[in-house]
């Protein structure tokens, strides 16, 4: 798919902005801060709700204003028009999703339609950071595959804070902890069902990671492992779990074992774990690689191909992995680049492209080529 | 627009009632305007009437006008049949039908300790009482699929399991008139699991 019109009105730093891409290859140029990966923004937030620089919402609308709106035209088969809309109210944000005009009230619902893999520096931290990171980043991909995997999490979510919040009640006002039997029973059919699908969305997501992690680099591929707290993902052994734990999850006001406390494990054949040993360069392959798997991954669940976003991604590789990459993406699907430099001889490869400058902050004009 | 005190007293206490923002507030406030004397008396004598005469009813939690009320005092209903309940707004869509004659219980809440509300906070009491009574046969859960009600759910089929009496749950999944075609997945994977036999 690819997005053919993109409209936003008080997103930043642009009052408004209607920008119309090629199908193919897009650069966005400017210096820095005048609004280049706003734009990228934009298109995130219509295809996964929420802003990929982990930003409230509050923080994207415009000085002054006190809503924002973005929408985008997109061609698939047919073309689809998806709207995001987002109001500021004295004491909430209250965001409005539609496609096609038809208001969709259920983010399971919305997800996994608009197809955008984004490719950002922050990426390292999938790699570097705590195991949250891990865990979001491999949620939302499994959530574009799987709605019922999004729906499942949700409702997760809702359980865990509610058994946490008895342990405390339990704890603090003396709360009677047989009252953590149903709890207990929703937790371990929901966690089960969690597990189940990361176990076996991993065992296809590793075989891709591996090939593409050896095409763009020449060393050795880490392998990734789900590491699960509760060493199974049968309800049963789960709720058997739950209850011998009991008496510390009451003193600690938290539950310990579950899909909340899971990670993903890069390690290479001698079971050391990458962080232990990769470069700057290395980790650097390994999270654009996590990305190149999950284009992929999506494309064949989902027989679409991801419109991709590179937020000045150029910048951190040098140019063999850069020209590897791109060969790996290069495969039809539409791509939409920032930079700070335009460098013709460096984007010869590409072909046909169009290109945009943003020049003082939030003007943007197309560039002939 | 301060043009009476009284009016703009009257908007605000309609506007902090459920399902009225201050538009319909104020439409309503006019209306009273308009209406006579005596109707907007007996509006206000049926409110403080509704509020001072009935009383929660001592067999099933649901609304009474007495100390028990007209669905637990009819013999005519089967006795051996409790449905459970979240509120008493759900018996009167219950007994909308005219389908159901058995009787009721009325829980006040679920269980949800977001909320703070446990199971001691809810009308389980009786309950426990009517179901080891003898009489009773089976309890039907007819509590909305949130969370919240499936932790309820939970709760009261091993609250009542050591009575003997049969617990059930009505059916989740497809609503009737719905297409198969356009349900979501939630609503499928519920409806296969509570599937019925029809033949052998």
């Amino acid at each position: 798919m690819y997005v053919e019109e993109l409209h936003v009105k008080n997103f930043r730093n642009y009052a408004r902005l209607h920008l119309t891409f090629s199908p193919g290859i897009n650069f966005i140029i400017g210096d820095n801060g005048v609004g280049k990966s706003n734009i990228l923004e934009a298109l995130s937030i219509l295809s996964n709700i929420k802003s990929f620089r982990n930003m409230h919402d509050a923080e994207i609308i415009k000085w002054d204003e006190d809503s924002y709106f973005c929408s985008a035209v997109v061609g698939d088969n047919d073309d689809t028009i998806f709207e995001v809309g987002c109001g500021l109210t004295a004491d909430a944000v209250k965001k409005r999703l539609k496609i096609d005009g038809k208001e969709i009230n259920s983010a399971a619902k919305y997800y996994g339609r608009l197809l955008t893999v984004i490719f950002s520096p922050p990426d390292i931290n999938i790699i570097n950071g705590t195991p949250d990171f891990r865990r979001r980043f491999f949620d939302s991909v499994i959530s574009k595959i799987d709605g019922s995997y999004l729906e499942a999490l949700g409702d997760f979510k809702r359980i865990l804070s509610s058994r946490n919040k008895l342990l405390k009640d339990i704890k603090n006002t003396g709360r009677d902890a047989n009252q953590l039997d149903v709890w207990d029973a929703l937790f371990s059919e929901k966690a089960g069902f969690i597990i189940g699908r990361r176990l076996s969305f991993i065992a296809k997501f590793r075989r891709l990671f591996q090939y593409h992690y050896s095409n763009i680099a020449a060393d050795e591929a880490p392998a990734i492992r789900y590491q699960c707290s509760s060493e199974s993902d049968d309800s049963g052994r789960i709720f058997q779990k739950l209850t011998e734990l009991r008496k510390r999850d009451i003193l600690f006001g938290s539950t310990s074992i579950g899909p909340q406390r899971d990670d993903y494990i890069l390690e290479n054949q001698k079971k050391i774990r990458f962080t232990n040993y990769a470069s700057q360069g290395q980790r650097r392959t390994a999270a654009v690689t996590l990305k190149v798997s999950e284009c992929e991954i999506v494309e064949v669940e989902k027989n679409k191909k991801s419109i991709i976003l590179m937020d000045d991604i150029f910048s951190e590789l040098d140019e063999k992995r850069r020209s590897k990459i791109i060969d790996v993406l290069q495969r039809g699907n539409q791509m939409i680049f920032t930079m700070v430099h335009f460098d013709p001889v460096a984007l010869h490869r590409f072909g046909g492209y169009k290109g945009f400058t943003v020049e003082t902050p939030g003007t943007v004009s197309e560039l002939s080529v | 627009m301060k043009s009476s005190s009284y009016l703009d007293a009257l908007i605000k206490k309609f506007s902090k009632l459920p399902g009225i923002g201050t538009k319909s507030a104020s439409r309503l406030a006019f209306h009273i305007l308009s209406m006579p004397t005596d109707e907007v008396e007996s509006l206000g004598r049926a409110m403080v009437d509704l509020k001072k005469n009935t009383f929660t009813c001592t067999i099933c939690g649901g609304i009474a006008d007495s100390e028990v009320c007209a669905i637990c005092h009819d013999d005519a209903r089967d006795r051996s049949l409790i449905c459970v309940v979240e509120d008493a707004k759900d018996v009167l869509t219950i007994e909308g039908t005219g389908e159901y004659r058995g009787m009721y219980h009325v829980l006040a809440g679920l269980i949800s300790p977001l909320d703070g509300v446990g199971p001691e906070n809810l009308n389980l009491r009786t309950l426990a009482q009517r179901c080891g009574s003898g009489a009773v046969r089976e309890v039907i859960l007819a509590l909305n699929p949130s969370i919240e009600g499936e932790a309820t759910s939970l709760y009261l089929a091993q609250l009542i399991n050591p009575f003997g009496v049969t617990v059930t749950r009505i059916a989740h999944g497809l609503p009737v008139g719905a297409d198969i075609e356009f349900a979501d997945n939630a609503t499928i994977i519920k409806s296969l699991e509570g599937r019925v036999k029809i033949s052998r």
